[in-house]
């Protein structure tokens, strides 16, 4: 029987924690801390050229600033850090990689002070020729941007190829590619490209750190979405034991990826830890510009995707070659290369298959997490290839997708079998939610209008040994502290954490608590990514609330003398119903029960839990094989309706449809939240964002003036949602991931939606309105269905690329 | 380069600054505590940073502080009743799920009350030109549209 | 970050030169301020002292004079000009310009002259005003005068003004027939962007036949009126569809645009064909529907 009674439990539609507080403006973010007359400022010198040996750093004229305290370089701080991968120094050491690397931190009494300083020092530098193309950097080792790539520490489970400037390789092989590609009817080759894009979170990254001269502890305040993460490279940078170590995150303005990881904290303790500042604390609060340039982004991609394919549609085996453009470093990067390599056949049973999947090393800004971590880019290649398919043989590209789906027991690419969903429903929900085959005409005069769909899949990409813990402790006066270390950064996790231990505990949500991570309070959590807390944490959460109401349960039986199983907790009230007593939690939960024997017995409650996935093996080095390589796939789809301005080529969405299969939605108002946000960024990645170089490796557009995101009138004008809920086994409710899923496949479907009001078919995202026009333009004077423009340096046009690739 | 004294009103109360011209007024803002504007791009591209001066919206990272002499400024702490009752506009978008990470929050509230001001019954098309200065990358704001309007009728009545 | 500067607050037009003159390049007028900061902040521009000009009344307002004209002040926010409904009335292209530029609360806060003292290439007021045939009044120590739009700016963020001028408002005539105007723009999000390409377009109905002026933005380096289209069309009977694309590509080619991140030279040239088609088309319908002055 069910103990516990609450109307503001798992799956209600309930209003988010802290959203007061963001109303009003009173939360306070990382920027908004005060930490008084003893903060120094930091600011950074940024490199000019993108490849090049430092001859000499003048810092002499940036000392004579008043104010400026001290000029730190790469040499007095020359540690190493990174998640899988240790090729990145937080400064340049010796040498420059890209245009905005730091070279030199100024640390001065204002942050003002900090910039003139930092305007003052001049750097010399002898250039080297660099290698921006993604392509050739992988398939011509003319430039090299890590030479000392064997010297790396690395994790096991990824592969660098020293002497090369591919940082990781995955690869698939499954069942027997050449015979596929022997036996099959038709063979289907497809390439896309998609640039780097930036997260475009509202708030830019910050940062306080101090350092206790006499116990030389460390503590960070950081916007970022992985304390203990943060805490734990550092240590292993500096050799630092965990408990010298605190990291702090109070709120942060969204991270969607950019914030997991450690990103600038260890360029602030450059200056925290220098001898001369220690004990000061010292706050680098990076400009939007330095966002831009020198905090990862989205890798750029090009994909290549060759498909055999029976007769009767059956695809029977796929070839895939994925060049991940990670820039200068790969610490967080070399992974989202093995999430698109493990989930390489999409959302389809494709029994042979093979798959090489390169993180690539170009002297540009780094590539890093980002919502979808390596899906949105492979569907935008996958779920296009796959239409193209469809097409090319005259199928419906619905019909196409469902025959091949990736149903319930077959095994997916790494041979793991695929667990329950309702994909299938989704599909054709979402199909008839945009009338798919329905032609009807544009609402706009003289433009054209096309529908596409596209599939979406993502698994929680994350080490198999990813582990959570939380406690639950109940208070004297019935409410509850729960300390999860999950980061709220929007999403509204601390909600759904809430809804949980109010679902367990029988207490109302407004009695619950969650606080934000501190290393030095809460139990041990990876990170806040992969879409993973409602999971992981939750289960750990889960367990924690069971925890803690077992020992309310098993004091109140042995104090009101009944069976445990006679007691529930219903709104925050204790009962036994049998005996007629009902009270309130009180003082008794942390002071003690006076029990029937005259003596005290309890003392504070405190739940805990933890968990860590149970049966997750790394893929083969060699095959990519495992009998489960991760925990489990959210599925979905994605349905636009759209129209184009052939003039113009302006895309305006009337309409998306979208639904996912979650398990269940712990918290129905923040899975909305996230769906309609997510699909909005995807819409916006399609049509409107990429960064783009110079022939020189410079970033033409370093702020939000020409890095443009959506509008709230670049929106459409309907977003239609919907969710199915097939349990997942292993999960505290049924439930899956779904925070970046919403993100992975508006591209390919407004991709495939272009097609079929063109006939064009744009290999190239995203789709500006200059790319479709020119894609039209191209269509009526040369009659070629197929555009691309390759997104990568000036120097190299598309056809030369593609040539170099075999 | 000297300092100069501003006195303006912020929220309701007589302010002194003291600080350089060169300081914007979001910067002099969060000097004085005021963590509802936020420094997003300090370009004029983000709107994170709205307040109402005089009663007009304005991005305060495009002020200068001697700009604001004598001046009523408020900021979304100011919509605040005395005992902590929200204003109608916070309350809706707590409602309507309009708010994820809350950055962008207090300064598409103040852009919401300026227009609301003017228009009490706003259309999609209205609340899209209001609000077309102040970027959200986690709504998609759609669920800001449904508190516009909730707010909106909220209060009419 | 700003670098510091001093800053002052002249009351009068007189003081104002004065400091001008005292100061000359190593100053700088604020009015708006929403380029100036912004410039100031990427150090494009390093003054050591700003003027602050918004504390002059004579430079307030926008008033409009019935058979005159249009006259606005170098204060006048772009919000408040769009706020005058004569503008809206007798100016749909300025309308429509001020609406395309940035967003709401820039413009509360942005002036309607600055964006064309600015010199910008791409801004979205000055082919409205081309169109127009506005005059920009400018005082100096040696007194005033008025300069004709398009010889104002002479180039990419350079303008005719000394150091020891400022502009005191602009003035645009009031045209005493039917007449339509539009401005249409092309960017690469719907709101809050710089023009990839633009065109104005007023169509003036007169007792001896139409009189055509289009202007385009963001595709020279200067203000340019497309006067070869529109002396074919002002010798053109029939407007069919053919005399206005034969005009569109007379628009064409007396634009001379660059590639940059945000529009290829090519891209610009095409959409100044189109957006010329579509002003067109625009402002003739306008004129049928009875959309005048």
């Amino acid at each position: 029987m069910k103990q516990t009674v609450t109307n503001s439990g798992v799956g209600k539609w309930v209003t988010r924690m802290y959203d007061a507080e963001k109303a009003a403006g009173t939360l306070k973010f990382v920027d908004d801390l005060e930490f008084g007359p003893s903060l120094l400022y930091a600011k950074a010198v940024r490199s000019a050229v993108p490849h090049g040996e430092i001859i000499s750093i003048d810092k002499a004229e940036a000392l004579k600033v008043s104010g400026v305290k001290e000029v730190i370089v790469g040499e007095d701080f020359p540690y190493r850090f990174g998640l899988y991968l240790k090729d990145r120094s937080p400064m340049a050491i010796k040498k420059v990689r890209y245009i905005g690397e730091p070279v030199a931190l100024v640390v001065a009494e204002s942050e003002e002070a900090a910039e003139e300083g930092a305007l003052k020092v001049s750097v010399k530098y002898k250039e080297l020729e660099a290698v921006f193309d993604p392509v050739k950097a992988a398939t011509d080792n003319s430039v090299l941007v890590h030479p000392e790539l064997g010297s790396y520490e690395h994790v096991d489970f990824i592969t660098p190829q020293p002497g090369t400037n591919i940082a990781n390789w995955f690869r698939v092989r499954r069942g027997d590619i050449d015979k596929a590609f022997k036996e099959a009817d038709y063979i289907f080759e497809e390439a896309v490209t998609y640039p780097q894009i930036a997260h475009g979170f509202l708030e830019p990254h910050c940062c306080v750190c101090v350092q206790d001269p006499v116990s030389q502890e460390i503590t960070i305040w950081t916007a970022g979405q992985s304390v203990f993460t943060t805490r734990d490279i550092i240590a292993d940078a500096l050799g630092l034991p965990l408990s010298k170590i605190r990291v702090i995150a109070p709120p942060i303005g969204g991270g969607f990826g950019g914030k997991a990881g450690m990103t600038i904290e260890a360029l602030c303790l450059a200056a925290a830890t220098h001898p001369n500042l220690k004990g000061r604390p010292i706050k680098l609060f990076i400009s939007r510009e330095e966002v831009m340039l020198s905090s990862w982004v989205r890798q750029g991609y090009v994909a290549r995707i060759r498909m055999a394919v029976n007769k009767e549609g059956k695809i029977l085996g796929i070839k895939n070659t994925f060049y991940f453009d990670t820039g200068i470093s790969a610490e967080y990067g070399a992974n989202p290369v093995r999430s698109a390599g493990y989930t390489s056949t999409g959302c389809y049973y494709i029994p042979n298959v093979w798959t090489d999947s390169y993180a690539v090393y170009t002297n540009k800004p780094f590539g890093g997490a980002y919502r979808g971590f390596g899906m949105p880019e492979f569907m935008s290649a996958l779920e296009m290839a796959m239409d193209i398919v469809a097409h090319k043989m005259g199928m419906d590209p619905v019909e196409f997708r469902l025959k091949n789906l990736l149903k319930p027991g077959l095994p997916t690419c790494t041979g793991m079998p695929m667990h329950n969903h309702a994909l299938e429903t989704i599909v054709k929900k979402v199909a008839e939610g945009i009338s798919i085959n329905k032609e009807e005409p544009a609402k706009r005069n003289g433009w054209k209008r096309g529908k596409g769909i596209a599939l979406a899949i993502k698994a929680p990409a994350m080490p198999a040994d990813a582990a959570s813990s939380a406690t639950v402790e109940i208070l004297g006066d019935g409410s509850v502290k729960v300390l999860a270390a999950s980061m709220d950064m929007g999403q509204g996790v601390y909600t759904s954490f809430a809804q949980i231990a109010s679902e367990e505990l029988g207490i109302p949500i407004e009695k619950i608590k969650c606080y934000y991570p501190d290393t030095q309070s809460h139990p041990y959590d990876w990170q806040t990514v992969a879409s993973r807390s409602c999971w992981s944490m939750g289960m750990a959460l889960k367990l924690a609330c069971e925890d803690a109401r077992n020992q309310l349960i098993q004091l109140y039986s042995e104090y009101w003398q009944c069976d445990p199983s006679e007691i529930t907790i219903e709104h925050g009230v204790v009962k036994c119903r049998k005996l007629g007593k009902a009270e309130p939690i009180d003082t008794k939960i942390q002071n003690g029960f006076k029990m029937p024997d005259g003596k005290y017995k309890g003392g504070p409650i405190i739940g805990r839990g933890h968990f860590v996935p149970p049966d997750v093996i790394y893929p083969d080095i060699e095959t990519g094989q495992s009998p489960k390589s991760v925990v489990h796939f959210t599925v979905g789809a994605v349905g636009v309706d759209l129209e184009v301005d052939p003039h113009t080529g302006e895309i305006v969405v009337n309409k998306v449809v979208c639904g996912y299969d979650l398990g269940k939605a712990i918290s129905p108002l923040n899975v909305r939240g996230q769906i309609e946000g997510g699909t909005v960024q995807g819409i916006s990645a399609g049509i409107m964002e990429g960064m783009y170089y110079d022939d020189k490796g410079l970033l033409l557009t370093p702020s939000f003036t020409d890095y443009k995101i959506a509008t709230i009138k670049d929106i459409p004008d309907e977003i239609q949602y919907f969710w199915e809920e097939t349990p997942e086994e292993i999960s505290p409710y049924g439930n899956r991931g779904v925070g970046e899923h919403s993100m992975i496949s508006p591209a390919p479907a407004i991709g495939n939606a272009l097609f079929n009001a063109l006939k064009v078919r744009i290999h190239s995202y995203p789709f500006t309105r200059e790319r479709v026009y020119k894609a039209i333009k191209q269509f009526d004077e040369k009659g070629n269905v197929d555009f691309w423009e390759y997104p990568f340096a000036r120097e190299q046009d598309y056809k030369q690329a593609i040539k170099s690739w075999d | 380069m000297s300092e100069i004294k501003v006195n303006f009103i912020l929220n309701g109360r007589a302010t002194t600054y003291v600080g350089e011209p060169r300081t914007t007024l979001l910067r002099a803002l969060r000097a004085h505590g005021v963590t509802s504007v936020k420094r997003g791009c300090e370009e004029g591209e983000c709107g994170t940073c709205t307040v109402l001066v005089d009663g007009v919206p304005m991005k305060s990272c495009m002020m200068l502080l001697p700009e604001v002499e004598g001046k009523s400024v408020i900021t979304s702490e100011g919509l605040v009743g005395s005992n902590g009752e929200l204003h109608p506009i916070q309350k809706a978008f707590i409602e309507e799920g309009a708010i994820q990470c809350g950055f962008c929050t207090p300064g598409m509230i103040m852009s919401v009350y300026a227009l609301l001001n003017e228009n009490p019954d706003p259309s999609d098309e209205d609340i899209k030109e209001a609000l077309s200065g102040n970027l959200c990358r986690c709504t998609g704001y759609v669920s800001i549209i449904r508190a516009v309007k909730k707010a909106a009728a909220m209060m009419r009545e | 970050m700003l670098l510091q500067f001093d800053y002052v607050k002249p009351k009068s037009i007189a003081e104002t030169i004065g400091l001008l003159v005292q100061h000359g390049s190593s100053s700088a007028i604020k009015a708006g301020g929403t380029d100036l900061i912004v410039w100031m902040k990427k150090h494009l521009i390093k003054p050591e002292i700003v003027i602050d000009i918004t504390g002059i009344a004579e430079l307030s307002g926008v008033s409009f004079y019935p058979h005159k004209g249009l006259r606005i002040g170098a204060n006048a926010t772009i919000n408040q000009v769009l706020a005058n409904r004569e503008v809206k009335r007798s100016f749909p292209a300025i309308y429509e310009a001020c609406l395309s530029h940035s967003d709401r609360l820039i413009r509360n806060k942005a002036t309607f002259v600055g964006n064309v003292t600015g010199g910008v290439p791409s801004a979205d007021l000055v082919p409205s005003l081309c169109c127009y045939d506005a005059v920009v009044h400018i005082a100096g120590p040696d007194g005033e005068r008025d300069v004709p739009i398009l010889e104002f700016i002479t180039g990419p963020r350079r303008t005719v003004l000394s150091k020891e001028e400022l502009v005191t408002h602009i003035y645009v005539p009031h045209i005493e027939a039917q007449a339509a105007g539009c401005y249409v723009k092309l960017a690469r999000r719907n709101a809050l962007d710089l023009a990839q390409a633009s065109v104005a377009c007023v169509v003036v109905d007169k007792q001896n036949g139409k009189d055509f002026r289009i202007s385009c933005g963001a595709v020279a380096p200067k203000p340019i009126r497309a006067l070869e289209a529109e002396k074919y069309l002002k010798g053109t009977k029939t407007l069919d569809e053919t005399a206005i694309r034969n005009a569109a590509d007379k628009v064409t080619e007396s634009v001379n645009p660059i590639t940059d991140v945000r529009a290829t030279r090519e891209y610009r040239l095409d959409m100044i064909r189109e957006l010329t088609i579509k002003a067109l088309a625009t402002c003739i319908e306008g004129l049928r529907g009875g959309r005048m002055s």
